[in-house]
């Protein structure tokens, strides 16, 4: 393991990966400054145009995006009440009454601190955590992955604000359209309606754009005479001693909750913030200054929403279950790029997975600096007119989703995942789910055979695997956790 | 009246909703209809001997997943009547159903020919969306496909479908 950490870490020298990392980290910058566009659309409509790069620098170029995307949500969210991701929503309730009363620059670099600090203390976690994780899951047999993907799938009833049951209704559709193609142990076509480019089943990327990007067009077309609060700002400024007393228990708090988060399958960023939000107000001493610009309010919520992107890695990395929508779409480039990410990833390649986690350091400390002098120019962004951004993501959309495999089958995929997302989302379904049941979907289906098959059909002898066994009643509690809470919620309302 | 009969909207109490026409009930039937298809279309699989496939039969996970897709429909129709939602969404404006019609007509185009499909597309949407430059939108609706199509044909050696105006830079 040291010389694959000696052997990450060296590759990390060559200035052409550095320079991809820069220009992801820009890139994440730029799309989570901008409302609408969020990392997990950004690399969904990245990952064909890596097709033609290394794996390293293609996976370096989507984690950097990942890392740098998810703390720029920030930026509008202090400067103009809106966050330009949804995990930035919780940073807007004391960001932005900040910039009112002139103090844009202050909850700029407390942002920028706190989601730095966030970054840094996961990417160490997950350094430590997922090479553990892997060397654990190396035992692993079918009925383990099974019940592991179950677990994650389960994840998904608390996966965004709606509704639990909705959520898991959207998994499973998820699961359906990874039926779709060649079943692979008996060479049976599934619903591929006599198309020989079915037979290899959707492939997840156009079904990642359309649901993520196109479905978020049709969304931004009922929203077009938004009106826009604006804060002008002179520059960012680093937090004083007097706001680093007031907030590093915060922050620190924060990193736990948000890595933890993080590492569960399913759970990302925005869950992160919400809770790193709520327990920086909970413990604080000055719970009155919530909501009208405590600076405790930003750390909490920043802090938590980065530690959770390292955090998120450790399920991706060391079992191949993502850990929020953003590492679905990244453990998709993965597959796309012929790597398959789990615990032989560690004994055969760990030179790769210690340059990622290299990667994700050096952007977490690129897009601090970018940050701290470039904050300003970033906003501007925001001025890029809707009429302008939204038919060239679509193009683009349209290139990434034809580019894959140069089949127009996947541009009619992409737009038929994009009219369904949208009508999913407006009828108050997340399509997070969908892209996590897509990906999942072979792995759940594969190992339940095998497993099946391993005990001829025998269901009870899932009982003599001990990790199996606890990972099947962590399965019950994430389905039955959330509807309890529901249910509990809703009576404690009506009273 | 009972309170399920109700919809309460800004504290007034407004009149019922037909059962037809509440969200959950008609998710339930387009799930219905939808699964019923999709269950026959499982029963069109080949067949094979149980021996090629010990687990399971390759129609058998996809009908697992549509009884649990029903029943989780069941589960979200009992919570719906139960606990009716506080506000009735709202409309969609119209140029929201526009912009979807566009990007149907998107897939009509792009059988003429891709690139046509987008500076029509990124024309028509930008000044549905109410931009009234419309030298630029012109300008940016060609300039940026020409862009790409070049980018991607040298750089990336990516090769699109012929069609009315790539065949003649193909040719």
């Amino acid at each position: 393991m040291v010389e694959g950490f000696v052997a990450g870490f060296g590759a990390l020298l060559d200035p052409y990966l550095l320079l991809v990392i820069f220009l992801g980290t820009v890139g994440g910058v730029v799309i989570g400054a901008l409302p609408g566009l969020s990392s997990t659309m950004a690399t969904a409509l990245l990952v064909p145009f890596t097709l033609t790069m290394d794996p390293l620098q293609a996976i370096a170029l989507l984690a950097a995006i990942y890392c740098a995307g998810t703390y720029a949500g920030a930026i509008t969210a202090i400067l103009i009440n809106t966050p330009g991701t949804s995990a930035a929503a919780a940073t807007c309730i004391d960001g932005f009454p900040m910039a009112q009363r002139g103090e844009a620059g202050r909850a700029l670099g407390m942002a920028t601190v706190a989601s730095t600090i966030g970054g840094i203390f996961s990417v160490i976690v997950l350094m430590v955590a997922a090479p553990s994780l892997a060397r654990l899951a190396y035992q692993f047999t079918a009925p383990e992955y099974f019940a592991l993907a179950l677990f994650g799938l389960s994840m998904l009833a608390s996966v965004s604000a709606g509704s639990s049951v909705k959520n898991l209704m959207a998994g499973v559709l998820g699961l359906l359209l990874a039926t779709v193609g060649m079943d692979l142990m008996t060479g049976v076509e599934r619903f591929t309606f006599g198309q020989a480019e079915m037979s290899e089943g959707i492939s997840f990327i156009p079904v990642l754009i359309g649901i993520f990007a196109v479905s978020e067009l049709l969304v931004q077309s009922s929203a077009l005479h938004r009106v826009v609060d604006r804060v002008t700002m002179t520059a960012v400024k680093l937090p004083s001693r007097a706001d680093y007393k007031k907030t590093w228990k915060t922050i620190l708090r924060s990193c736990g909750i948000g890595t933890f988060i993080g590492i569960l399958p399913a759970e990302g960023a925005t869950v992160a913030s919400l809770i790193g939000y709520n327990e920086a107000k909970r413990w604080s001493k000055n719970k009155e200054e919530f909501g009208k610009g405590a600076i405790e309010g930003i750390a909490g919520a920043e802090a938590a929403n980065n530690a959770a992107t390292g955090g998120a890695m450790v399920p991706t990395l060391a079992l191949g279950i993502p850990g929020s929508a953003t590492t679905a779409v990244i453990l998709g480039a993965f597959l796309v790029l012929g790597i398959r990410p789990g615990p032989h990833l560690f004994t055969e390649q760990p030179e790769f997975v210690f340059a990622i986690f290299g990667a994700m350091l050096i952007a977490n400390i690129m897009f601090f600096f970018l940050g701290m002098f470039g904050a300003k120019l970033f906003a501007r962004l925001t001025l890029i007119p809707n009429t302008f951004l939204w038919p060239s993501v679509f193009v683009l959309s349209v290139v990434g989703a034809y580019s894959l495999d140069q089949s127009m089958i996947d541009v009619w995929i992409m737009i038929g995942a994009g009219l369904l997302g949208f009508v999913m989302r407006r009828f108050g379904f997340s399509v997070v789910p969908v892209a996590i049941g897509l990906i999942l979907g072979e792995l759940v289906e594969t190992n339940l055979k095998r497993a099946l098959a391993r005990f001829d059909g025998d269901l009870t002898q899932f009982l003599d695997h001990p990790i199996a066994l606890l990972l099947f009643v962590l399965t019950i509690l994430g389905l039955c956790g959330p509807m309890m809470f529901d249910h509990l919620q809703r009576r404690w309302n009506a009273k | 009246m009972s309170d399920h009969d109700v919809t309460q909207r800004s504290g007034e109490f407004a009149p019922p909703v037909p059962l037809w026409r509440r969200d959950e009930i008609r998710i339930a039937v387009a799930i219905l209809v939808f699964s019923g298809w999709v269950f026959w279309m499982t029963t069109t699989f080949a067949r094979v001997p149980p021996r090629l496939s010990p687990g399971l039969m390759p129609h058998e996970f996809p009908q697992f997943l549509l009884y649990v897709l029903l029943g989780l429909t069941a589960l979200m129709v009992v919570q719906g009547l139960a606990h009716p939602a506080e506000r009735p969404r709202t409309p969609l404006p119209w140029v929201t159903w526009v912009s979807a019609v566009i990007v149907v007509l998107f897939l009509a185009v792009m059988e003429i020919d891709l690139f046509l499909a987008f500076a029509v597309f990124f024309i028509a949407l930008a000044l549905l969306w109410g931009e009234r430059r419309w030298q630029w939108v012109v300008a940016v609706g060609v300039v940026m496909p020409a862009i790409i199509f070049f980018g991607f044909d040298h750089i990336l050696e990516v090769r699109f479908p012929r069609g009315l105006l790539t065949s003649l830079y193909y040719d």
